[in-house]
């Protein structure tokens, strides 16, 4: 999977499609049963946590292996906000071919990331079809930016809403402030 | 030819440490933990000159810090990554090889190429101890006359 996603930043055509097939069987392989509408029970809903956070942990893992190889030859970030602006720009537009639409921020650790045109979940709806399973597809990017954060020294916790498809909004909280 | 190589991580934790085979490696540990304290010194200055650009002075905000100590007939050599781990390389003073910054530069592309290969690898966790074969006999290349 890193390989996979280390591949996407060379410009070939065939990986960018290959890395969204791959997450999408990802997503299938860990979920079946939830895809499948298996439905209630306190049990089945418990799995699907450990499921969603066992993929938010392989994004975590990729996501630091990704950041390091990005920020070998760029000079030091200054401050918080010059980390997430790479974030927004470099980062995103390596994985996902295009940059972010939108970054708010209260300059109190809490920053909004609003994509558009999210490239996983283009291929999959337009509009509020398909909403409640969505979030399925958000665990893995969550991790990802979680991860790049946490390599760059900025813990935090990152969650992920969408109101309708593709558009997506992170929201990054920092836990701490790096120094 | 490098006499010791280290690898430091992000909460100050020794990675990785390599001398030449017939040295005595505790004094290279005490040599490389004193320039941690030089690395933090130096990027926080860095920090607090934010937005002076000096002509002529090296870029505060570079990945390579350059030359933390003279020691004895040592000289050390510091690099930090943008993801806080450090690279220490300790040489000979009269090391013909590696007299100018631009070979030592090098020297320090060549160790992050070496690392980042390690992070990709999915058998390494970074702020773990390491031990892969592969980085080892990299770093004895860098180390070893070429």
């Amino acid at each position: 999977l890193q390989a996979a996603t280390a591949d996407s930043g060379i410009p070939a055509a065939g990986a960018e499609v290959a890395f969204q097939f791959l997450h999408s069987e990802l997503v299938s392989f860990l979920l079946r049963e939830q895809l499948q509408g298996g439905g209630g029970g306190p049990a089945t809903v418990q799995q699907c946590r450990a499921q969603l956070s066992k993929l938010e942990t392989m994004g975590f893992q990729v996501g630091q292996a990704y950041v390091e190889k990005m920020t070998k030859d760029l000079p030091r970030f200054r401050d918080d906000l010059e980390i997430v602006k790479f974030l927004c720009k470099d980062f995103w537009a390596s994985l996902f071919k295009k940059q972010v639409d939108n970054l708010k921020t209260n300059h109190q650790g809490v920053y909004v990331i609003i994509d558009e045109k999210f490239s996983l979940l283009v291929p999959m709806a337009r509009g509020k079809q398909y909403l409640d399973r969505c979030h399925l597809y958000t665990a893995f990017p969550c991790g990802l930016i979680r991860g790049a954060l946490t390599n760059l020294g900025l813990r935090a916790i990152v969650t992920a809403e969408v109101e309708e498809l593709p558009r997506v909004k992170f929201q990054i909280q920092l836990v701490q402030h790096s120094t | 030819m490098a006499v010791c190589v280290a690898v430091v991580g992000r909460d100050n934790q020794p990675l990785y440490l390599r001398t030449l085979p017939h040295e005595n490696a505790l004094q290279y540990h005490y040599l490389v933990h004193t320039s941690l304290d030089i690395i933090q010194e130096r990027v926080a200055s860095a920090a607090q000159t934010a937005g002076q650009a000096k002509a002529g002075h090296h870029d505060p905000w570079d990945q390579y810090l350059g030359l933390l100590h003279f020691r004895e007939d040592f000289r050390v050599y510091g690099y930090v990554t943008n993801t806080r781990v450090k690279l220490v390389l300790v040489v000979e003073a009269a090391n013909p090889a590696l007299q100018k910054d631009a070979d030592v530069r090098a020297v320090f592309k060549r160790l992050q190429a070496a690392y980042i290969r390690l992070v990709c690898s999915a058998f390494y966790t970074p702020g773990e101890q390491i031990v892969s074969r592969l980085f080892n006999d990299e770093v004895a290349n860098i180390m070893s006359p070429d």
